[in-house]
């Protein structure tokens, strides 16, 4: 196939080459001509519209949305769309969490214990689908500890804790720290324990196993920890494309587009661990040097974990991704940048998170599983 | 000075055309090769044998257009030129035209295809797009050429251009296999 398409690439009629060759753009001009009728056909259609307006009523669209048991929220994911529907028991209809209300709600009658209520709320569309993401008991609340590269993770509800490899503390020592550490602080040391600095991490998500740690509530700087800056409009587009990656050969345009980003920090590849079923850990590991390997894995591989480190020193960083489905091709390293390798060279791509919130709106998470009952805490 | 009067300068072995050869394609020709080659060196001995491989070729040779095969001499040689680096080197470099074959990779091509009717479905193809669109797929294709020269040169924004290409791509698949090139 290669010889032969190089071959025939040689062998191309001249006036294709010509024509690329001498090609100029041509100069777009709008002929007055031209877009007389067509502003003469706007101001008609704007004057008739006016003219018009107070015979009919706006129109409406209506949808039967999904009320949740105690009626208070709006899951439907619809655009700009006034909903109506049963209500019982509500007083106050708002839009669920994963939908960004554009009108204060219309507060329905506080005594209405059935019956159909049409509500003025207009959602847009929701960034986040929970989609594949397990659902997360409340009280099951986790932090995520990195002590010297070490990573740990607890359950505080039952009062357990679990870790990686090469913890420098005791489970049980780390378990009762844990467990008498008050969850609304984000930070602490250990004095006297180590010359080492405990950094209690928030998690945002996480998977069945093992929790995501993105970075530090407080946001405070301290080494490689995370750092941000706002994302500027051509990473903004880049993002955009890469959300709207739907094929392989979609995926490796968009590394060919990032190809050329030389960004200050980058990672010099990603290891992909495979979590083989049945086995508590990772079993194996593959340097992945190349956008296109990447993508394979991640066609073929719905549930890999990327794992960032730095090229110099092999140092690992603590942020691990999740990479769920073909809609979450999104690496985030802990200091809060985005890096997508190409070649595993020095060619690297990366996108600042502005906040937590909106790393995680940037996400395209799987399986609505919230419910008012049991909200899924995202920081 | 137009192609034909410089053919008919080469003609009369007047090697004053050779300089208004290298005065009006000299660019195009270096660009060429280098997004060939990436090697200043390498671009301008490639660019220096084209004139050369001018001078020896017309006569007997009047082509029209010229700039098409000045151009094909050029990125010949610096093809050429490649595949002894990479031998030497032992490592393979990536040109552009391997997004077409890694668009066609999964696809099995029809056995007793050969170059040549392949480039005349290739040509055909090409008739079939705009030719904005054209353009861009030969510049990246043939001539090699980066993402964001390309961008500057059809006055479009760079994602614009991949756009376009992944586009084209698609439609070049379509169109091979419908043409019943690749199964």
């Amino acid at each position: 196939m290669k010889n032969l398409l190089d071959t025939a690439f040689c062998m191309l009629d001249d006036r294709h080459i010509e024509e690329a060759a001498t090609y100029t753009p041509q100069t777009k001009t709008i002929s007055f001509k031209k877009i007389l009728p067509i502003a003469v056909c706007f101001v008609l259609v704007v004057v008739s519209a006016f003219a018009v307006k107070d015979y009919f009523s706006p129109v409406v669209t209506t949808v039967s949305p999904t009320i949740t048991t105690n009626g208070n929220y709006i899951t439907t994911a619809d655009t700009n769309t006034t909903v109506a529907g049963v209500v019982e028991g509500s007083s106050t209809v708002a839009c669920a969490p994963e939908i960004t209300p554009t009108t204060t709600p219309t507060t329905a009658p506080a005594t209405t214990s059935s019956g159909t209520v049409e509500i003025s709320l207009y959602c847009t569309t929701p960034m986040i689908d929970y989609t594949g993401w397990e659902s997360m008991p409340f009280q099951s609340f986790y932090h995520c500890i990195d002590i010297g590269g070490a990573y740990y993770y607890a359950d505080y509800v039952n009062n357990s804790s679990a870790s990686h490899t090469d913890e420098p503390l005791e489970k049980e020592k780390l378990g009762a720290l844990l467990y008498k550490f008050n969850r609304s602080d984000y930070r602490f040391e250990i004095n006297g324990s180590g010359d080492f600095t405990v950094e209690i991490y928030e998690i945002i998500g996480y998977s069945k196993e093992e929790a995501v740690a993105v970075g530090r509530k407080d946001g405070l700087m301290k080494g490689y920890y995370p750092y941000y800056r706002i994302i500027n409009n051509q990473e903004r587009e880049l993002l955009n494309t890469l959300n709207e990656c739907q094929t392989l050969s979609d995926f490796i345009d968009f590394a060919n587009i990032t190809a050329d980003y030389t960004p200050e920090n980058f990672c010099t590849s990603f290891w992909v661990y495979y979590k083989e079923e049945g086995k508590e850990d990772v079993t194996y590991s593959i340097a992945i040097d190349s956008m296109e390997k990447l993508a394979i894995l991640l066609l073929e591989n719905r549930d890999v974990k990327a794992e960032c480190r730095t090229g110099n020193t092999g140092e690992k960083l603590t942020f691990n991704a999740y990479l769920k489905g073909f809609s979450c091709e999104i690496y985030l390293c802990n200091d809060g940048y985005l890096y997508l390798n190409k070649d595993g060279l020095t060619r690297a791509f990366c996108i600042g998170i502005e906040s937590y919130e909106k790393f995680f709106n940037s996400f395209k998470l799987s399986s609505v599983v919230w419910t008012p009952e049991n909200p899924i805490t995202v920081g | 000075m137009d192609d034909s009067q410089i053919i008919t300068m080469l003609f009369a072995r007047n090697d004053k055309a050779l300089g208004i050869v290298a005065d009006k394609y000299g660019n195009l020709l270096y660009r060429l090769s280098d997004n060939i080659l990436h090697c200043r060196e390498d671009a301008t001995e490639c660019v220096n044998d084209t004139y050369l491989a001018v001078w020896n070729n017309i006569p007997p040779h009047s082509p029209n257009p010229l700039v098409a095969f000045i151009c094909k001499i050029t990125r010949n040689l610096s093809l050429k030129k490649l595949r002894e680096k990479t031998t030497q080197k032992r490592n393979a470099q990536t040109l552009p035209i391997h997004e077409l074959e890694f668009t066609l990779a999964d696809c099995t091509l029809e056995q007793s295809l050969d170059a040549r009717e392949l480039a005349r479905k290739l040509d055909r193809f090409l008739d079939t797009l705009d030719r904005e669109s054209r353009v861009i797929f030969m510049k990246r294709y043939w001539f090699c050429d980066e993402i964001n020269e390309i961008a500057r040169a059809v006055s479009l924004s760079e994602s614009n251009v991949y756009q376009k290409l992944s586009r084209t791509r698609k439609k070049l698949r379509t169109f091979l296999e419908k043409e019943g090139v690749i199964i």
